[in-house]
């Protein structure tokens, strides 16, 4: 009972007195000197490190991207695409694999041809597109003066137009309000 | 050119020397206040001191942005309160805190020396039962003998918010004692 009332009258400010008695516990003499001691031994670990690791990030980050350039973005089969240089120029050749050059008509055989054309595919860059529109630019090509439409025979009936329809818009007898008190 | 990169070298080096000088005057002005707070927390000198020395190296590693002083006292309030925090779980799921005895700074006459003993015992378990807000609260309230507006710059806090706050931590722990 005495114990209670003790505790019940204990004020802020005693409970204050005995937090800060509780908290008042002092540090060894040496933890000063021990965290000197602590912090000395990596200084620049500590302050280089940060400096490190972004320059360590940046330059993988910077490799990452070029080998994202670099890498071609699509892989498109061979067969599906063809070089516009050959087809289009080559449209009546039987092959599309020899080129078309004055050094055919020499006495050098074509396998003695073929690397040079190869290198030159690799030297100069190709542009390729889809087959239908080689052929389509083969026959334009193979016929470069086609028959011209003739537009006179198209003709275009005029159309009559739909009959209009009155139709009169309704009417409102005007509201009328009653007399009344609306207090 | 080389005049220029010796006159670089001697400015960085100066200004290392100003940070290394003003850190020293941090830790010590500061080292107290670490340690207790993280005594609060373990109540072990051994382990708070090993806690305030983990946060002091903490703090010097991000020193550059640390400069102002209350800043700097503010985030050492936390780091050290956080790691103090992890460091009672950790011991905890080892099962050592049972382990290690509780020690109070009260150390009168026998007979008087286990009451307050005892009465230190119950007001820890009253201030652990606190939640976390108000706990550091009372903790840095009963620090040094800070006021609520030392509280309140540690904390970063509104004056009126740490007000209220150690007005529940005290009801609760009137409650909690009775």
């Amino acid at each position: 009972m005495k114990a209670d009332q003790i505790t019940n009258s204990r004020s802020d400010t005693s409970l204050d007195r005995e937090i800060e008695a509780m908290l008042s516990v002092e540090p060894s003499p040496e933890f000063v000197s021990r965290v000197r001691t602590r912090i000395a031994e990596a200084p620049l670990s500590a302050w280089t490190m940060g400096w490190t690791s972004v320059a360590a990030g940046s330059v993988f980050v910077a490799v990452v991207v070029a080998v994202v350039i670099s890498k071609p973005h699509e892989v498109v089969p061979p067969e599906a695409l063809m070089p516009i240089a050959r087809t289009s120029m080559q449209a009546d050749t039987p092959s599309d694999d020899v080129p078309a050059s004055p050094n055919l008509t020499s006495s050098k055989s074509p396998e003695r041809h073929k690397p040079e054309v190869s290198k030159a595919a690799v030297r100069e860059p190709q542009v390729l597109i889809n087959p239908e529109e080689a052929a389509a630019i083969r026959r334009f090509l193979a016929h470069p003066h086609p028959e011209p439409v003739e537009l006179s025979l198209v003709k275009i009936e005029p159309q009559p137009l739909p009959e209009f329809v009155f139709t009169p818009l309704p009417t409102f007898d005007p509201m009328v309000v009653p007399q009344g008190d609306f207090k | 050119m080389h005049e220029y990169t010796e006159r670089l070298d001697a400015t960085a080096f100066s200004m290392e020397q100003d940070l290394q000088r003003e850190f020293e005057s941090r830790l010590i002005e500061s080292s107290t206040l670490a340690f207790r707070v993280a005594y609060s927390v373990l109540r072990n000198s051994e382990n708070a001191e090993d806690v305030a020395q983990e946060a002091f190296a903490k703090s010097y590693s991000s020193f550059r942005r640390l400069r102002d002083r209350d800043r700097f006292r503010a985030w050492l309030v936390r780091i050290t309160w956080r790691l103090a925090i992890n460091r009672l779980r950790s011991d905890r799921r080892r099962s050592l805190r049972e382990a290690v005895p509780v020690e109070t700074s009260i150390t009168p006459t026998p007979v008087q020396s286990i009451i307050a003993q005892e009465r230190a015992t119950q007001l820890w378990r009253a201030i652990d039962a606190l939640p976390d807000k108000l706990r550091l609260v009372v903790v840095l309230a009963g620090i040094e003998e800070h006021d609520i507006r030392e509280v309140a710059a540690l904390l970063r806090l509104p004056e009126g918010t740490v007000k209220s706050r150690l007005f529940l931590a005290r009801q609760r722990l009137k409650e909690l004692m009775q």
